[in-house]
């Protein structure tokens, strides 16, 4: 396999997959085509107010992460990776999802994984026959499955 | 803000642990394997390198 280019941080070439066995260990599809994906981590908080204290400062708890991105579809034909992730959506189906630095099967790639379900499903038809569809994938509370960055290794 | 876990919950939250490796094949969009240049199936090794679960739990055993 080759060589990822370094880092860590979504570059060029990023890839969603996705793969309907839960766990970690299903084999996974590429979403075909993905633009604008992001990884959004955020650790809840409440402020701190107490008699003595000089400033208000923050308790921070346990990180909410979540995977948004656009998937662009060709209008009539858009693929069984479409109708999966429309039924997942419709469903409310948890599937295990991939997002890549780069070209997956690449050493050295770094891979944040989450499980969850299809939050959001915003369909609009952008350009001529391109059809964009925004999606934004939280993990659920039914759902055990850790968050987690991975690397790829030989 | 609180918890709605319980430490029993949070338990359940087994992994992946860091360190863990996940043997994962890739597939087309039409389930069929996906090959390498060579025509063999492509199986990827996935190293968690950071986790919400974090490490994996001490053994428990008989104290010394």
């Amino acid at each position: 396999m080759p060589a990822a280019a370094d880092g860590a941080v979504l570059g060029d070439n990023c890839q969603l997959h996705y793969s309907a066995t839960l766990g970690g260990a299903g084999a996974l599809t590429e979403v075909p085509v993905v633009i604008d994906d992001n990884i959004n981590s955020e650790r809840r908080s409440a402020e701190s107010n107490c008699r003595g204290d000089s400033e208000i400062k923050e308790l921070l708890g346990k990180p909410k992460h979540s995977i948004s991105a656009n998937l662009l579809f060709k209008r009539g034909t858009p693929g069984a990776t479409f109708l999966t992730l429309q039924n997942a959506y419709v469903n409310g189906t948890v599937l295990h999802f991939a997002l890549t630095s780069g070209a997956i099967a690449d050493t050295g790639q770094h891979v944040f994984r989450l499980e969850g379900q299809i939050k959001s499903w915003n369909m609009t038809r952008g350009d001529n026959d391109t059809v964009k569809v925004a999606i934004e994938i939280v993990p659920v509370a039914s759902n055990s499955y850790a968050s987690n960055w991975s690397v790829v290794s030989a | 803000m609180f918890s709605l876990m319980s430490d029993e919950r949070q338990e359940q939250m087994n992994g992946p642990y860091i360190g863990q490796v996940d043997e994962v094949p890739l597939t087309n969009d039409d389930g069929s394997p996906k090959l390498d240049e060579a025509g063999k199936p492509i199986v990827i090794k996935l190293r968690v390198v950071a986790s919400t679960a974090g490490k994996p739990p001490e053994p428990e055993g008989p104290q010394q």
